[in-house]
Protein backbone atom coordinates (compact mmCIF):
# COMPACT_ATOMS: atom_id res chain seq x y z
CA UNK A 1 0.00 0.00 0.00
CA UNK A 2 1.15 3.44 -1.23
CA UNK A 3 1.43 6.25 1.88
CA UNK A 4 0.98 9.63 0.31
CA UNK A 5 3.70 12.11 1.71
CA UNK A 6 3.36 15.74 1.58
CA UNK A 7 6.70 18.00 0.87
CA UNK A 8 7.21 18.63 4.37
CA UNK A 9 6.62 15.28 6.08
CA UNK A 10 9.33 13.95 2.60
CA UNK A 11 11.86 17.03 4.10
CA UNK A 12 11.37 15.84 7.51
CA UNK A 13 11.47 11.91 7.44
CA UNK A 14 14.65 12.47 5.08
CA UNK A 15 16.04 15.18 8.33
CA UNK A 16 15.54 12.38 10.41
CA UNK A 17 17.31 9.86 8.77
CA UNK A 18 20.51 11.79 7.49
CA UNK A 19 22.76 10.10 8.14
CA UNK A 20 21.01 7.03 6.79
CA UNK A 21 20.74 8.49 3.34
CA UNK A 22 23.91 9.64 3.26
CA UNK A 23 25.51 6.02 4.05
CA UNK A 24 22.91 4.74 1.93
CA UNK A 25 23.83 7.16 -1.08
CA UNK A 26 27.44 6.32 -0.64
CA UNK A 27 27.29 3.09 -0.75
CA UNK A 28 24.87 2.50 -3.64
CA UNK A 29 23.99 -1.35 -4.12
CA UNK A 30 26.22 -2.82 -1.51
CA UNK A 31 24.77 -2.25 1.60
CA UNK A 32 23.29 -5.33 3.83
CA UNK A 33 20.09 -5.30 6.04
CA UNK A 34 21.88 -6.42 9.29
CA UNK A 35 24.96 -3.59 8.39
CA UNK A 36 22.37 -1.03 8.48
CA UNK A 37 20.17 -2.69 11.52
CA UNK A 38 24.02 -2.69 13.53
CA UNK A 39 23.41 1.16 13.68
CA UNK A 40 22.49 2.64 16.70
CA UNK A 41 20.06 5.28 14.92
CA UNK A 42 18.33 2.40 12.77
CA UNK A 43 15.55 0.31 14.40
CA UNK A 44 13.52 -2.28 12.53
CA UNK A 45 10.54 -0.11 12.80
CA UNK A 46 12.16 2.74 11.34
CA UNK A 47 13.49 0.84 8.52
CA UNK A 48 9.85 0.00 7.86
CA UNK A 49 8.30 3.24 8.10
CA UNK A 50 10.91 3.89 5.35
CA UNK A 51 10.60 1.02 3.49
CA UNK A 52 6.90 1.82 3.78
CA UNK A 53 7.14 5.33 2.43
CA UNK A 54 9.35 4.10 -0.74
CA UNK A 55 12.54 5.95 0.59
CA UNK A 56 14.10 2.81 0.46
CA UNK A 57 13.82 -0.22 -1.05
CA UNK A 58 15.08 -3.77 0.55
CA UNK A 59 15.66 -7.22 -1.86
CA UNK A 60 17.19 -9.74 -1.17
CA UNK A 61 18.35 -8.47 2.28
CA UNK A 62 20.51 -5.67 0.56
CA UNK A 63 18.75 -2.25 1.22
CA UNK A 64 19.15 1.01 -1.62
CA UNK A 65 17.94 4.67 -1.92
CA UNK A 66 14.94 4.76 -3.72
CA UNK A 67 16.24 5.81 -7.28
CA UNK A 68 14.02 9.20 -7.16
CA UNK A 69 15.93 10.49 -4.49
CA UNK A 70 19.70 8.96 -5.66
CA UNK A 71 18.84 10.90 -8.93
CA UNK A 72 17.82 14.17 -7.05
CA UNK A 73 20.65 14.17 -5.02
CA UNK A 74 23.23 13.41 -7.89
CA UNK A 75 20.93 16.17 -9.63
CA UNK A 76 21.48 19.14 -6.93
CA UNK A 77 25.56 18.16 -6.59
CA UNK A 78 25.83 17.94 -9.95
CA UNK A 79 27.71 14.31 -9.80
CA UNK A 80 26.45 11.15 -11.92
CA UNK A 81 25.92 9.82 -15.58
CA UNK A 82 25.60 12.36 -17.75
CA UNK A 83 21.94 12.50 -19.40
CA UNK A 84 20.68 14.99 -22.21
CA UNK A 85 17.47 14.10 -21.65
CA UNK A 86 17.06 16.85 -19.42
CA UNK A 87 18.07 19.19 -22.32
CA UNK A 88 16.01 17.68 -24.60
CA UNK A 89 13.12 18.13 -22.52
CA UNK A 90 13.73 21.13 -22.38
CA UNK A 91 13.82 21.91 -26.09
CA UNK A 92 10.73 20.02 -26.02
CA UNK A 93 8.75 22.12 -23.97
CA UNK A 94 10.40 24.96 -25.54
CA UNK A 95 9.45 24.24 -28.75
CA UNK A 96 5.74 23.88 -27.78
CA UNK A 97 5.12 26.55 -25.40
CA UNK A 98 6.19 29.07 -28.49
CA UNK A 99 3.84 27.33 -30.97
CA UNK A 100 0.79 27.54 -28.18
CA UNK A 101 2.04 31.21 -27.93
CA UNK A 102 1.79 31.97 -31.14
CA UNK A 103 -1.53 30.62 -31.39
CA UNK A 104 -2.76 32.54 -27.87
CA UNK A 105 -0.96 35.28 -25.95
CA UNK A 106 -1.74 33.71 -22.72
CA UNK A 107 0.99 35.41 -20.24
CA UNK A 108 1.45 31.54 -18.80
CA UNK A 109 2.54 30.50 -22.37
CA UNK A 110 5.46 32.98 -21.85
CA UNK A 111 6.50 32.22 -18.38
CA UNK A 112 6.58 28.67 -19.26
CA UNK A 113 8.83 29.60 -22.52
CA UNK A 114 11.34 31.65 -20.19
CA UNK A 115 11.16 29.00 -17.90
CA UNK A 116 12.05 26.37 -20.25
CA UNK A 117 15.30 29.01 -21.43
CA UNK A 118 16.40 29.42 -18.04
CA UNK A 119 16.54 25.16 -17.68
CA UNK A 120 18.22 24.84 -20.99
CA UNK A 121 20.58 27.21 -20.05
CA UNK A 122 21.16 25.34 -16.40
CA UNK A 123 21.00 22.31 -17.64
CA UNK A 124 23.38 22.62 -20.62
CA UNK A 125 26.06 23.85 -18.29
CA UNK A 126 25.63 21.61 -16.22
CA UNK A 127 25.80 18.47 -17.93
CA UNK A 128 28.85 19.35 -19.77
CA UNK A 129 30.41 20.07 -16.41
CA UNK A 130 29.10 16.70 -15.27
CA UNK A 131 30.64 15.18 -18.47
CA UNK A 132 34.03 17.25 -18.21
CA UNK A 133 34.02 15.96 -14.54
CA UNK A 134 33.45 12.14 -15.53
CA UNK A 135 36.02 11.88 -18.59
CA UNK A 136 38.60 13.38 -15.99
CA UNK A 137 37.89 10.86 -13.35
CA UNK A 138 37.47 7.60 -16.33
CA UNK A 139 41.13 8.75 -17.37
CA UNK A 140 42.60 8.48 -13.69
CA UNK A 141 40.76 6.01 -12.15
CA UNK A 142 39.46 3.49 -13.69
CA UNK A 143 42.10 0.78 -13.36
CA UNK A 144 40.92 -1.25 -16.53
CA UNK A 145 41.88 -0.10 -19.17
CA UNK A 146 39.51 -2.03 -21.62
CA UNK A 147 36.54 -0.68 -19.86
CA UNK A 148 38.19 2.80 -19.89
CA UNK A 149 38.67 3.01 -23.52
CA UNK A 150 34.91 2.31 -23.81
CA UNK A 151 33.59 4.49 -20.62
CA UNK A 152 35.77 7.28 -22.50
CA UNK A 153 34.42 6.42 -25.89
CA UNK A 154 30.40 6.84 -24.44
CA UNK A 155 30.89 10.14 -23.04
CA UNK A 156 32.36 10.95 -26.71
CA UNK A 157 29.05 9.99 -28.24
CA UNK A 158 27.19 12.19 -25.36
CA UNK A 159 29.50 15.11 -26.05
CA UNK A 160 28.31 14.97 -29.56
CA UNK A 161 24.60 14.39 -28.51
CA UNK A 162 24.96 17.94 -25.97
CA UNK A 163 26.59 19.44 -29.22
CA UNK A 164 23.79 18.28 -31.30
CA UNK A 165 21.21 19.90 -28.37
CA UNK A 166 23.20 23.02 -28.82
CA UNK A 167 22.51 23.60 -31.81
CA UNK A 168 19.35 22.41 -32.03
CA UNK A 169 18.79 25.16 -29.22
CA UNK A 170 20.76 28.03 -31.29
CA UNK A 171 18.35 27.13 -34.15
CA UNK A 172 15.16 27.46 -32.14
CA UNK A 173 15.96 30.53 -30.27
CA UNK A 174 17.45 32.26 -33.80
CA UNK A 175 13.80 31.32 -35.73
CA UNK A 176 12.12 32.74 -32.93
CA UNK A 177 14.81 35.73 -32.93
CA UNK A 178 11.65 37.98 -34.39
CA UNK A 179 9.01 36.91 -32.55
CA UNK A 180 10.95 37.48 -29.35
CA UNK A 181 11.65 41.04 -30.28
CA UNK A 182 7.48 41.61 -30.81
CA UNK A 183 7.34 40.50 -26.68
CA UNK A 184 7.68 43.70 -24.94
CA UNK A 185 9.69 41.77 -21.46
CA UNK A 186 13.20 42.81 -19.98
CA UNK A 187 13.22 39.57 -18.25
CA UNK A 188 12.75 37.62 -21.56
CA UNK A 189 15.05 39.53 -23.80
CA UNK A 190 17.94 39.28 -20.72
CA UNK A 191 17.24 35.87 -20.72
CA UNK A 192 17.47 35.24 -23.97
CA UNK A 193 20.91 37.02 -24.42
CA UNK A 194 22.26 35.26 -21.52
CA UNK A 195 21.43 31.55 -23.20
CA UNK A 196 22.95 32.27 -25.99
CA UNK A 197 26.29 33.52 -24.55
CA UNK A 198 26.10 30.18 -22.53
CA UNK A 199 25.49 27.99 -25.72
CA UNK A 200 28.44 29.51 -27.28
CA UNK A 201 30.53 29.41 -23.92
CA UNK A 202 29.42 25.36 -23.33
CA UNK A 203 30.21 24.84 -27.63
CA UNK A 204 34.07 26.04 -27.23
CA UNK A 205 34.23 24.03 -23.84
CA UNK A 206 32.79 21.05 -25.70
CA UNK A 207 35.42 21.67 -28.40
CA UNK A 208 38.07 21.31 -26.09
CA UNK A 209 36.98 18.52 -24.17
CA UNK A 210 36.79 16.47 -27.73
CA UNK A 211 40.22 17.14 -28.07
CA UNK A 212 41.05 15.84 -24.51
CA UNK A 213 39.06 12.78 -24.77
CA UNK A 214 40.96 12.15 -28.12
CA UNK A 215 44.14 12.27 -26.14
CA UNK A 216 42.61 10.71 -23.23
CA UNK A 217 42.06 7.68 -25.71
CA UNK A 218 45.48 8.30 -27.52
CA UNK A 219 47.15 7.48 -25.02
CA UNK A 220 45.41 4.55 -23.32
CA UNK A 221 45.98 2.86 -27.22
CA UNK A 222 49.48 3.81 -26.73
CA UNK A 223 49.49 2.66 -22.97
CA UNK A 224 48.19 -0.89 -24.29
CA UNK A 225 50.50 -1.43 -26.62
CA UNK A 226 53.73 -0.31 -24.32
CA UNK A 227 52.48 -2.92 -21.78
CA UNK A 228 52.08 -5.58 -24.86
CA UNK A 229 55.98 -4.38 -25.58
CA UNK A 230 57.21 -4.99 -22.35
CA UNK A 231 55.73 -8.12 -22.12
CA UNK A 232 57.54 -9.09 -25.22
CA UNK A 233 61.20 -7.42 -24.09
CA UNK A 234 60.38 -9.57 -20.83
CA UNK A 235 60.41 -12.59 -22.88
CA UNK A 236 63.57 -11.67 -25.27
CA UNK A 237 65.28 -10.91 -22.10
CA UNK A 238 64.25 -14.35 -20.49
CA UNK A 239 65.86 -15.71 -23.69
CA UNK A 240 68.95 -13.61 -23.42
CA UNK A 241 68.26 -12.02 -26.56
CA UNK A 242 67.73 -8.69 -25.25
CA UNK A 243 70.80 -7.11 -26.25
CA UNK A 244 71.00 -8.98 -29.64
CA UNK A 245 67.67 -8.91 -31.18
CA UNK A 246 66.87 -5.01 -30.00
CA UNK A 247 69.13 -1.84 -29.83
CA UNK A 248 68.09 -1.82 -25.77
CA UNK A 249 72.05 -1.09 -25.64
CA UNK A 250 71.77 2.14 -27.27
CA UNK A 251 68.42 3.03 -26.21
CA UNK A 252 69.86 3.09 -22.73
CA UNK A 253 73.16 4.45 -23.25
CA UNK A 254 71.07 7.78 -24.94
CA UNK A 255 69.20 8.45 -21.43
CA UNK A 256 70.65 11.31 -19.96
CA UNK A 257 68.35 10.97 -17.07
CA UNK A 258 70.45 11.69 -13.35
CA UNK A 259 68.28 8.68 -12.19
CA UNK A 260 70.78 6.34 -13.47
CA UNK A 261 73.65 8.03 -12.62
CA UNK A 262 76.03 7.66 -9.60
CA UNK A 263 74.19 9.28 -6.72
CA UNK A 264 76.77 12.21 -5.46
CA UNK A 265 75.00 13.87 -2.32
CA UNK A 266 76.24 17.28 -1.74
CA UNK A 267 77.63 18.00 1.13
CA UNK A 268 78.58 21.44 2.44
CA UNK A 269 80.02 22.62 5.51
CA UNK A 270 78.40 25.14 8.04
CA UNK A 271 79.06 28.79 7.55
CA UNK A 272 80.92 30.23 10.46
CA UNK A 273 79.20 33.55 10.76
CA UNK A 274 76.01 31.58 10.90
CA UNK A 275 77.13 29.54 13.75
CA UNK A 276 78.27 33.06 15.50
CA UNK A 277 74.48 34.70 15.02
CA UNK A 278 71.72 34.24 17.31
CA UNK A 279 70.15 31.36 15.27
CA UNK A 280 73.43 29.51 14.85
CA UNK A 281 73.63 30.14 18.56
CA UNK A 282 70.15 28.21 19.30
CA UNK A 283 71.13 25.42 16.96
CA UNK A 284 73.82 23.92 18.37
CA UNK A 285 72.87 24.15 21.56
CA UNK A 286 69.98 21.77 20.17
CA UNK A 287 72.61 19.69 18.76
CA UNK A 288 74.78 19.84 22.24
CA UNK A 289 71.55 19.06 24.29
CA UNK A 290 70.68 15.57 21.72
CA UNK A 291 74.35 15.07 22.73
CA UNK A 292 74.26 15.22 26.17
CA UNK A 293 76.94 18.13 25.88
CA UNK A 294 74.82 19.78 28.36
CA UNK A 295 74.60 17.57 31.41
CA UNK A 296 76.71 19.59 33.47
CA UNK A 297 74.95 22.87 31.77
CA UNK A 298 74.17 24.49 35.57
CA UNK A 299 78.05 23.97 36.87
CA UNK A 300 79.60 27.20 38.34
CA UNK A 301 83.53 27.88 37.79
CA UNK A 302 85.08 26.54 40.82
CA UNK A 303 85.89 29.26 43.83
CA UNK A 304 89.07 30.29 44.77
CA UNK A 305 91.32 27.55 45.69
CA UNK A 306 92.86 27.38 49.65
CA UNK A 307 96.06 28.27 50.01
CA UNK A 308 98.32 25.52 50.69
CA UNK A 309 95.78 23.03 49.15
CA UNK A 310 98.47 21.41 46.89
CA UNK A 311 100.67 20.36 50.18
CA UNK A 312 99.06 17.43 51.21
CA UNK A 313 99.99 16.15 47.78
CA UNK A 314 103.46 16.63 48.21
CA UNK A 315 105.64 13.46 47.66
CA UNK A 316 105.65 11.87 51.24
CA UNK A 317 109.60 10.88 51.01
CA UNK A 318 109.84 14.70 50.86
CA UNK A 319 108.54 14.55 54.03
CA UNK A 320 109.97 12.08 55.54
CA UNK A 321 113.44 12.04 57.48
CA UNK A 322 115.01 8.79 56.50
CA UNK A 323 118.07 10.22 57.76
CA UNK A 324 116.58 10.74 61.28
CA UNK A 325 114.14 7.04 60.86
CA UNK A 326 117.86 5.02 60.70
CA UNK A 327 119.02 7.34 63.74
CA UNK A 328 116.32 5.82 65.71
CA UNK A 329 116.16 2.39 64.52
CA UNK A 330 120.42 2.72 65.78
CA UNK A 331 118.96 3.21 69.22
CA UNK A 332 116.49 0.75 68.64
CA UNK A 333 116.27 -2.87 70.01
CA UNK A 334 115.03 -4.68 67.09
CA UNK A 335 115.42 -5.65 63.45
CA UNK A 336 114.96 -3.41 60.40
CA UNK A 337 111.58 -4.84 58.72
CA UNK A 338 109.85 -5.36 62.20
CA UNK A 339 111.41 -1.60 63.30
CA UNK A 340 109.59 0.46 59.65
CA UNK A 341 106.69 -1.92 60.45
CA UNK A 342 105.70 -0.84 63.41
CA UNK A 343 107.26 3.02 63.71
CA UNK A 344 104.66 5.68 64.09
CA UNK A 345 105.39 8.39 61.90
CA UNK A 346 104.19 11.82 62.62
CA UNK A 347 100.97 12.56 61.88
CA UNK A 348 101.74 15.38 59.19
CA UNK A 349 102.83 12.14 56.86
CA UNK A 350 99.74 9.72 58.22
CA UNK A 351 99.74 6.34 58.69
CA UNK A 352 101.40 4.13 55.48
CA UNK A 353 100.30 1.50 54.41
CA UNK A 354 101.95 -2.13 54.01
CA UNK A 355 103.56 -1.83 50.74
CA UNK A 356 105.23 1.82 51.47
CA UNK A 357 106.46 0.48 54.17
CA UNK A 358 108.33 -2.84 52.21
CA UNK A 359 109.85 -0.23 49.97
CA UNK A 360 110.93 1.61 52.71
CA UNK A 361 112.51 -1.41 54.17
CA UNK A 362 114.10 -2.38 50.65
CA UNK A 363 115.35 1.22 50.07
CA UNK A 364 116.71 1.37 53.30
CA UNK A 365 118.33 -1.79 53.48
CA UNK A 366 119.92 -0.87 50.02
CA UNK A 367 120.99 3.08 51.24
CA UNK A 368 122.35 2.60 54.03
CA UNK A 369 123.85 -0.60 54.36
CA UNK A 370 126.58 0.57 55.95
CA UNK A 371 125.61 1.47 59.05
CA UNK A 372 123.24 -1.90 59.18
CA UNK A 373 124.60 -5.75 59.87
CA UNK A 374 122.68 -7.95 57.80
CA UNK A 375 122.27 -11.11 59.81
CA UNK A 376 121.44 -13.92 56.97
CA UNK A 377 118.85 -15.17 58.27
CA UNK A 378 114.97 -14.43 57.04
CA UNK A 379 112.02 -13.85 59.51
CA UNK A 380 108.51 -14.27 58.07
CA UNK A 381 105.23 -12.12 58.27
CA UNK A 382 101.56 -13.46 57.57
CA UNK A 383 99.04 -10.69 56.74
CA UNK A 384 95.53 -10.69 54.75
CA UNK A 385 95.85 -8.60 51.57
CA UNK A 386 93.16 -6.40 50.46
CA UNK A 387 90.98 -9.05 48.64
CA UNK A 388 91.21 -10.87 51.80
CA UNK A 389 93.28 -13.28 50.93
CA UNK A 390 96.00 -15.05 53.14
CA UNK A 391 99.88 -14.05 52.54
CA UNK A 392 102.50 -14.58 54.07
CA UNK A 393 106.09 -12.24 53.28
CA UNK A 394 109.67 -13.20 54.25
CA UNK A 395 112.31 -10.88 55.01
CA UNK A 396 115.59 -10.93 55.92
CA UNK A 397 116.89 -9.98 59.20
CA UNK A 398 119.20 -6.60 59.22
CA UNK A 399 120.06 -5.23 62.44
CA UNK A 400 121.79 -2.00 63.49
CA UNK A 401 125.58 -2.34 62.87
CA UNK A 402 127.62 -1.92 66.34
CA UNK A 403 128.69 1.76 66.72
CA UNK A 404 131.90 0.71 67.52
CA UNK A 405 132.61 -0.92 64.24
CA UNK A 406 132.38 2.69 62.81
CA UNK B 1 65.59 36.75 -14.48
CA UNK B 2 63.23 36.07 -11.18
CA UNK B 3 64.17 32.50 -9.82
CA UNK B 4 61.32 31.28 -8.06
CA UNK B 5 61.96 30.99 -4.78
CA UNK B 6 60.97 26.95 -4.32
CA UNK B 7 64.75 26.59 -5.88
CA UNK B 8 66.95 25.38 -3.64
CA UNK B 9 64.36 22.84 -2.88
CA UNK B 10 63.86 21.56 -6.53
CA UNK B 11 67.27 20.98 -7.01
CA UNK B 12 67.88 18.94 -3.86
CA UNK B 13 65.22 16.55 -4.89
CA UNK B 14 66.12 16.79 -8.76
CA UNK B 15 69.84 16.30 -8.08
CA UNK B 16 69.44 13.24 -6.22
CA UNK B 17 68.12 11.93 -9.65
CA UNK B 18 64.64 12.12 -8.23
CA UNK B 19 61.24 13.09 -10.23
CA UNK B 20 59.11 15.84 -9.66
CA UNK B 21 55.51 14.44 -10.84
CA UNK B 22 52.59 16.24 -11.09
CA UNK B 23 50.13 13.59 -9.37
CA UNK B 24 52.05 13.06 -6.40
CA UNK B 25 53.27 14.53 -2.83
CA UNK B 26 55.53 16.87 -4.77
CA UNK B 27 52.80 17.88 -7.12
CA UNK B 28 53.30 22.21 -5.58
CA UNK B 29 56.55 21.64 -6.68
CA UNK B 30 55.83 20.42 -9.97
CA UNK B 31 53.32 23.74 -10.59
CA UNK B 32 56.19 26.10 -9.65
CA UNK B 33 58.46 24.68 -12.74
CA UNK B 34 55.12 24.32 -14.68
CA UNK B 35 54.32 27.84 -14.08
CA UNK B 36 54.94 30.73 -17.15
CA UNK B 37 58.21 31.21 -17.64
CA UNK B 38 59.61 29.35 -14.96
CA UNK B 39 60.96 25.96 -16.95
CA UNK B 40 62.85 28.05 -19.29
CA UNK B 41 64.26 30.54 -16.98
CA UNK B 42 65.25 27.23 -13.76
CA UNK B 43 66.66 25.39 -17.01
CA UNK B 44 68.75 28.27 -17.88
CA UNK B 45 69.77 28.37 -14.43
CA UNK B 46 71.03 24.89 -13.80
CA UNK B 47 72.63 24.56 -16.40
CA UNK B 48 75.53 26.18 -15.35
CA UNK B 49 75.40 23.80 -12.93
CA UNK B 50 76.23 20.65 -15.46
CA UNK B 51 72.49 19.47 -14.68
CA UNK B 52 70.21 20.09 -17.21
CA UNK B 53 66.58 20.58 -16.34
CA UNK B 54 64.01 18.22 -18.56
CA UNK B 55 60.24 18.24 -19.55
CA UNK B 56 58.39 14.90 -19.51
CA UNK B 57 54.47 14.49 -19.69
CA UNK B 58 53.58 15.81 -16.49
CA UNK B 59 57.33 15.00 -14.48
CA UNK B 60 60.80 16.79 -14.79
CA UNK B 61 63.40 15.59 -14.06
CA UNK B 62 67.58 16.01 -14.48
CA UNK B 63 69.57 15.18 -16.96
CA UNK B 64 73.38 14.90 -17.16
CA UNK B 65 75.50 14.60 -20.20
CA UNK B 66 79.24 12.91 -19.71
CA UNK B 67 79.21 9.68 -18.54
CA UNK B 68 81.68 6.93 -18.31
CA UNK B 69 81.55 2.93 -18.68
CA UNK B 70 80.69 1.97 -15.05
CA UNK B 71 77.83 4.24 -14.99
CA UNK B 72 76.69 2.42 -18.36
CA UNK B 73 77.01 -1.23 -16.99
CA UNK B 74 74.75 -0.11 -14.02
CA UNK B 75 72.78 1.23 -16.19
CA UNK B 76 72.19 -1.55 -18.54
CA UNK B 77 71.50 -3.47 -15.50
CA UNK B 78 69.18 -1.41 -13.87
CA UNK B 79 66.78 -0.72 -16.66
CA UNK B 80 66.92 -4.68 -17.60
CA UNK B 81 65.22 -5.10 -14.04
CA UNK B 82 62.90 -2.00 -14.43
CA UNK B 83 61.54 -4.01 -17.71
CA UNK B 84 61.23 -6.91 -14.85
CA UNK B 85 59.22 -5.07 -12.85
CA UNK B 86 57.01 -3.22 -15.58
CA UNK B 87 56.59 -6.73 -16.85
CA UNK B 88 54.98 -7.82 -13.45
CA UNK B 89 52.98 -5.00 -13.27
CA UNK B 90 51.88 -4.55 -16.67
CA UNK B 91 50.65 -8.94 -16.51
CA UNK B 92 48.10 -8.19 -13.44
CA UNK B 93 44.57 -7.15 -14.04
CA UNK B 94 45.42 -3.20 -13.03
CA UNK B 95 48.06 -1.83 -15.31
CA UNK B 96 50.61 0.80 -13.96
CA UNK B 97 48.71 3.67 -15.29
CA UNK B 98 49.17 6.83 -14.02
CA UNK B 99 47.35 7.55 -10.85
CA UNK B 100 46.69 3.96 -10.84
CA UNK B 101 46.91 2.93 -6.91
CA UNK B 102 48.27 -0.77 -5.50
CA UNK B 103 47.85 -2.15 -2.41
CA UNK B 104 50.23 -4.29 -1.37
CA UNK B 105 48.22 -6.93 0.22
CA UNK B 106 46.18 -7.24 -2.83
CA UNK B 107 48.98 -7.99 -5.41
CA UNK B 108 49.70 -10.24 -2.99
CA UNK B 109 46.63 -11.70 -3.19
CA UNK B 110 46.23 -11.50 -6.99
CA UNK B 111 49.98 -13.41 -6.99
CA UNK B 112 48.53 -16.56 -5.03
CA UNK B 113 45.83 -17.13 -7.74
CA UNK B 114 48.07 -16.73 -10.39
CA UNK B 115 50.68 -18.49 -10.84
CA UNK B 116 52.16 -17.17 -13.79
CA UNK B 117 52.22 -13.59 -11.47
CA UNK B 118 53.53 -15.38 -8.68
CA UNK B 119 56.97 -17.18 -10.84
CA UNK B 120 57.55 -13.74 -11.81
CA UNK B 121 57.36 -12.71 -8.22
CA UNK B 122 59.64 -15.17 -7.03
CA UNK B 123 62.34 -14.39 -9.86
CA UNK B 124 61.92 -10.77 -8.45
CA UNK B 125 62.37 -10.88 -4.86
CA UNK B 126 64.04 -13.33 -2.25
CA UNK B 127 62.18 -12.18 0.75
CA UNK B 128 60.37 -14.60 2.37
CA UNK B 129 56.83 -13.80 2.65
CA UNK B 130 54.49 -12.68 -0.21
CA UNK B 131 54.01 -9.26 1.01
CA UNK B 132 57.47 -8.48 1.33
CA UNK B 133 57.85 -9.73 -1.98
CA UNK B 134 55.71 -7.47 -3.45
CA UNK B 135 56.21 -4.55 -0.57
CA UNK B 136 60.12 -4.56 -1.67
CA UNK B 137 59.61 -4.22 -5.41
CA UNK B 138 57.37 -1.57 -5.13
CA UNK B 139 59.68 0.52 -2.60
CA UNK B 140 62.16 -0.32 -5.73
CA UNK B 141 59.91 1.63 -7.56
CA UNK B 142 59.34 4.44 -5.05
CA UNK B 143 62.83 4.93 -4.92
CA UNK B 144 63.07 5.27 -8.44
CA UNK B 145 60.44 7.91 -8.48
CA UNK B 146 57.93 5.97 -10.37
CA UNK B 147 55.61 5.20 -7.73
CA UNK B 148 54.95 7.34 -4.17
CA UNK B 149 53.77 5.37 -1.26
CA UNK B 150 50.75 6.88 -0.03
CA UNK B 151 50.01 4.72 3.22
CA UNK B 152 51.93 1.56 4.47
CA UNK B 153 50.12 -0.43 2.25
CA UNK B 154 49.35 1.45 -0.70
CA UNK B 155 51.69 2.62 -3.97
CA UNK B 156 50.93 5.27 -5.93
CA UNK B 157 51.77 5.14 -9.79
CA UNK B 158 53.46 8.81 -10.52
CA UNK B 159 53.67 10.70 -13.99
CA UNK B 160 57.13 9.87 -14.18
CA UNK B 161 56.03 6.21 -15.09
CA UNK B 162 55.96 7.97 -18.56
CA UNK B 163 59.63 8.10 -18.66
CA UNK B 164 60.12 4.36 -18.39
CA UNK B 165 56.94 4.51 -21.28
CA UNK B 166 59.09 6.58 -23.24
CA UNK B 167 62.24 4.44 -23.15
CA UNK B 168 60.80 1.14 -23.47
CA UNK B 169 58.88 2.70 -26.82
CA UNK B 170 62.35 3.72 -28.32
CA UNK B 171 63.79 0.35 -28.09
CA UNK B 172 63.27 -1.48 -31.67
CA UNK B 173 62.57 -5.05 -32.27
CA UNK B 174 64.17 -6.88 -34.45
CA UNK B 175 61.46 -8.55 -36.77
CA UNK B 176 61.33 -12.02 -36.26
CA UNK B 177 57.72 -12.30 -37.29
CA UNK B 178 56.03 -12.95 -34.21
CA UNK B 179 55.47 -8.93 -33.14
CA UNK B 180 55.77 -5.84 -35.20
CA UNK B 181 57.36 -2.87 -33.63
CA UNK B 182 54.84 -0.28 -32.44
Amino acid sequence: MKHNLGIRDLVNLLYQNKDVVEMLFGHKDSLNKSELLAREDMTDEKLEKLVLYELIHENNNIISLDDRIVTFIEEFLEIGEVTTSFINDNIQSLGENLKYYRIDNNPRFLRNIKRSLKKINSTTSREVMKLHKNIDDTYKNQSNYVIKLQELDKYKRKRDDIIALIKESEQIISDAQGFFSTIIDAELSSIVLDLRYTLVRNRDYLNEIQSQIIDYINKIQHQAEIYKKIQRLKELKDYEELKYKTNFVDVVAGTKALLFHKRVVLKSRLSLDFLHSDHGYMLTQKVASRLHLLRNHNRKPAGKLASGFDDTHREESASLNIAGLIDKFMEADTDLFQFILHYKFPDKVGELPLEKRISLYVGISIDYDARLAISGKFGSMDFINDRKQKQRVGYAIILPKPEKAK
Amino acid sequence: MNIPKHTPEIFTILSRGNFISSNGSMGKLFDIINHEENFSILKEFFSHTGFFLERGHNYFYFSQQDETNTIMEKKLEQFAYYIDVMDFFSSMDTKPAVGTRYRVTQIAEECYTNERLKQKLFALSRREKMTDKVGEIAGDMTDGGFFEQEDEDTFKVMDAIHYLEEVISLITIEDDGEQADS
